[in-house]
C-alpha cells in the first residue's frame, strides 16, 4: 500500500475520534511546550548575561582578588575566596605590559550616603580618572554632566536608577551628598546601563584617592582591590592575560596552583555563563522531557484504546489481503501522528508564552536546533508508544479478529 | 507470480483448468487433543469453475469454518487445501494473505465496511492494498457501484447506508479485484426478506456472467439456485447434491 494511502488512512482514523486524539495530542502540546519555553529562557538569561558581561568590553580584561578552581567533577568553574590582595605594585608592572592601551586601578567599598532628609548604604567604586578611557566598547556612559576629570577631589558621578529614585528626591548635578561624613558634590550622572551584573545604575563612582581615604582603616598599604585593563585593538587578548598573569605570579611570588588573584576575560565569562547555565539547562530540560514521555504513555494508551474497538477492522483488512507488516505501519503512523501533530500544535502556543514572557521583561531565545530536536523527539515518542499496539494488531489472527463482538 | 518459489506452486488449475478449489481431508479441531471441539471432519470438496456451490446446515454444523479454511482465513488442523493453483499449507503467512487479496472476495453476514470511509473508499480499499493509482481506482470502484446502483451513494459513509445498500457496497468490494472465487457467509442473515432477495438476485446475476460463487446459509431458500449443494452436519458432509 502506498505511504500516501496509508498517511490518509491514518488521519481518517484519527479524525474519526477528534476528541480522544485531541486529548491525547494535549499530553505532547504541554510536554513539547515544556522543553522549549524552558530551554528558551535559559538561553535568553545566557544571552542576556552574555551580553551584559561583554557590556564591560570585549578588549576588557578584569584583574581582581581570590582564586578560580576547576572543579574537576562537574567541570564547573568556582570562586574560592582566599587571603590575596592586589597592590599598587602590582598595578605599575602592569601598566607596563606590551599590548595594553589603558590600565586603571580601582577601590570598591559601601558607604552610608545622605541627601537631603534621606540616608542609605550603598555600593561605591573609587577610580582613577584613566577608568572611564579603560571602559571603551563598554555601557558605561555619561546622561549628564562629565564623568571624573584630573583634579578632581570630592566629586562623585552617579548611577541613574540611584539619581532617580534611591533617595526621596532626585539628585541632579551640583547636588551636595554626605558620604561616610564626607560631603562630596554630584558631577556626572550616568546612562542607563540595565545590566544585573555590573549594578552600575545602583552604584557610585568617586576618586580613587577620597575611596582610598574613606576605606583606610579596612585596606592594608598600598592594597586595592582591583585593575581594569583595556587590551590594545588588533592585540592578542589571551597573550596579554598570560602576561599579566606571570606578572603577578612573580609579583606575589607565587606558582600557579597557588594563584590569588583571577583575571576575568570575555571569554573565560563566556565559559562561565555557559557551565553555569549548561548544567541547568541539562536538569530542567530534563524534567520538562519527563512529560513529554508522560504524554507518549498517554499515546500508548489511546492506541491499545483503538486497536481494541478496530479489530473487526483489522480482521477485515487481513480478509482483503493487507499484510502484518502494512497493518503494523499504518498504526504506527497515526501514533507518530498524534506525536507530530501534538508538536505542530505546541509550537505556536511556545511562541506565544515567550511573547508574553518578553512583554514581562523576560528574554527567550528559541534556538533552530533546539526546535529540530523537539520535533524528532515527539515523532519518536509517538512511534514507540505506537509500537506495542500496532504490533499487537498485526498479529491479530483474521479468524478471531473477524469473530470479535 | 507474487514472489513465490516454484516449488511451491502446485499446477493444479490454471485459467483454462477447472478447478478452481479442493479441500482434501480437511479437519479442524478447535482446543486441545484431549478437550478439543471438531468443528470439521475429513471434508472432500471441490469447486469448479463459474459453479454456485450452496452449503447449508444448521447453527454450529461447521458451515462457517469450512468458509474461513477455504478462504485461508484460517488453517486446518490436518488436511489439504488447494485454491487457485497453490497448495495453501506451503505457504507463507505474507502469501496466504496475497492469495486471499488476489483470489477471494469475501462477502460477510455483518458486512464488515470500514465505517470512516465512504461506499467508494471502502470498495477502493482491496485495490489501494497492491498500489494501484488513485484514479485508476476511483474509476474501476465507482463503475462497480454504478452497476450495483449505488451510483448516488459514493460518499456516504456505512453509517449512511440501509442494510441492502451496505451490503451491496460489501460485495462491490468482493469484486474489484476480480477474484476467482467469492466467498458468502450468510450473505442475508441481517436482511430484511425483501432486500435479502435483492442480494441473492445480484449474487445470481454475478453467477451468470461467469463468477465461481460459495454461498453459506442456514436458509434453504439462500441456496435454492444453486447448482451443487452441500449439507453439512456436527462437522461432515453428509449429502452433496448436484442440480
Amino acid at each position: 500500500m502506498r505511504f500516501v494511502d496509508m498517511f490518509i488512512y491514518a488521519i481518517k482514523s484519527l479524525y474519526s475520534h477528534l476528541l480522544r486524539s485531541s486529548l491525547t495530542m494535549l499530553g505532547i502540546i504541554i510536554g513539547i511546550t515544556s522543553v522549549i519555553v524552558l530551554v528558551a529562557l535559559i538561553q535568553g538569561v545566557k544571552d542576556q548575561m552574555v551580553y551584559e558581561l561583554q557590556g564591560y568590553g570585549p578588549r576588557t580584561i578584569l584583574v581582581s582578588p581570590g582564586d578560580v578552581s576547576k572543579v574537576l567533577t562537574y567541570g564547573s568553574l568556582e570562586l574560592v575566596p582566599t587571603s590575596g590582595k592586589l597592590y599598587e605594585r602590582d598595578y605599575e608592572r602592569i601598566k607596563k605590559i606590551d599590548g595594553i592601551e589603558t590600565t586603571s586601578k580601582g577601590l570598591f567599598g559601601r558607604f552610608r550616603v545622605e541627601y537631603k532628609s534621606s540616608a542609605i548604604t550603598i555600593s561605591a567604586y573609587g577610580v582613577e580618572l584613566d577608568f572611564y578611557k579603560a571602559t571603551a566598547g563598554s555601557e558605561i556612559e555619561i546622561e549628564t554632566g562629565r564623568f571624573l576629570i584630573d583634579g578632581d577631589t570630592r566629586t562623585v558621578v552617579m548611577g541613574h536608577d540611584l539619581a532617580e529614585s534611591g533617595f526621596k528626591k532626585k539628585v541632579e548635578i551640583g547636588s551636595i551628598l554626605n558620604i561616610s561624613g564626607e560631603l562630596f558634590r554630584v558631577v556626572g550622572i550616568l546612562k542607563r546601563s540595565g545590566s544585573t551584573v555590573s549594578q552600575l545604575d545602583n552604584t557610585i563612582l568617586i576618586p580613587f584617592d577620597d575611596a582610598k581615604e574613606l576605606m583606610n582603616d579596612s585596606l592594608v598599604k598600598d592594597e586595592i582591590q582591583g585593575i581594569r585593563i583595556l587590551v590594545k585593538e588588533g592585540e592578542n587578548l589571551e597573550e596579554v592575560e598570560r602576561e599579566i598573569e606571570s606578572v603577578l605570579l612573580a609579583s606575589h611570588r607565587l606558582t600557579p596552583d597557588k594563584k590569588d588573584f583571577y583575571i576575568l576575560t570575555p571569554n573565560l565569562a563566556n565559559k562561565m555563563v555557559d557551565e553555569t547555565l549548561g548544567v541547568m539547562t541539562i536538569f530542567l530540560s530534563s524534567i520538562a522531557a519527563l512529560s513529554l514521555i508522560v504524554g507518549g504513555i498517554g499515546i500508548s494508551n489511546t492506541m491499545f484504546t483503538s486497536v481494541i474497538e478496530r479489530t473487526r477492522e483489522i480482521g477485515l483488512l487481513k480478509s482483503i489481503g493487507m499484510e502484518k507488516s502494512t497493518i503494523l505501519t499504518l498504526f504506527l503512523i497515526e501514533s507518530s501522528l498524534i506525536g507530530i501533530s501534538g508538536f505542530v500544535m505546541g509550537l505556536p502556543l511556545c511562541y506565544g508564552i515567550l511573547w508574553l514572557a518578553q512583554e514581562y521583561g523576560i528574554p527567550g531565545v528559541v534556538l533552530p536546533n533546539v526546535v529540530l530536536e523537539v520535533l524528532v523527539f515527539s515523532a519518536a515518542v509517538g512511534v514507540i508508544s505506537g509500537y506495542f499496539p500496532a504490533r499487537r494488531a498485526a498479529d491479530f489472527s483474521p479468524v478471531e479478529a473477524l469473530r470479535y463482538e | 507470480m507474487f514472489g513465490m518459489e516454484k516449488e511451491k506452486m502446485v499446477e493444479l488449475s490454471s485459467e483454462n483448468s477447472k478447478e478452481v478449489l479442493r479441500l482434501e481431508k480437511v479437519s479442524k479441531v478447535y482446543g486441545t487433543k484431549a478437550h478439543g471441539v471438531a468443528a470439521l471432519r475429513d471434508i472432500d470438496l471441490t469447486i469448479n469453475r463459474k459453479e454456485l456451490v450452496g452449503v447449508i446446515g444448521p447453527s454450529g454444523s461447521g458451515k462457517s469454518t469450512l468458509l474461513r479454511i477455504m478462504g485461508l482465513l484460517d488453517n486446518p488442523t490436518s488436511g489439504k487445501v488447494f485454491i487457485g493453483g497453490f497448495d495453501a499449507s506451503m505457504l507463507t503467512e505474507l502469501e496466504q494473505a496475497r492469495i486471499r487479496g488476489k483470489k477471494v472476495g469475501f462477502v460477510f453476514q455483518s458486512f464488515n465496511l470500514v465505517p470512516t470511509f465512504t461506499a467508494l473508499e471502502n470498495v477502493e480499499l482491496p485495490l489501494a492494498i497492491y498500489d494501484v493509482p488513485a484514479n485508476e481506482r476511483k474509476a474501476k470502484a465507482t463503475e462497480l457501484l454504478e452497476k450495483l446502483s449505488l451510483g448516488q451513494r459514493l460518499d456516504h459513509r456505512p453509517g449512511e447506508l440501509s442494510g441492502g445498500e451496505r451490503q451491496r457496497v460489501a460485495i462491490a468490494r468482493a469484486l474489484i479485484n476480480n477474484p476467482e472465487i467469492i466467498l458468502a457467509d450468510e450473505p442475508t442473515g441481517n436482511l430484511d426478506s425483501k432486500t435479502g432477495k435483492e442480494v441473492l438476485g445480484i449474487m445470481k446475476s454475478l453467477h451468470e456472467e461467469g463468477k465461481t460463487i460459495v454461498l453459506i446459509s442456514h436458509d434453504e431458500c439462500v441456496v435454492k439456485e444453486a447448482q451443487k449443494v452441500v449439507r453439512i452436519k456436527d462437522g461432515k458432509i453428509v449429502k452433496i447434491t448436484v442440480c
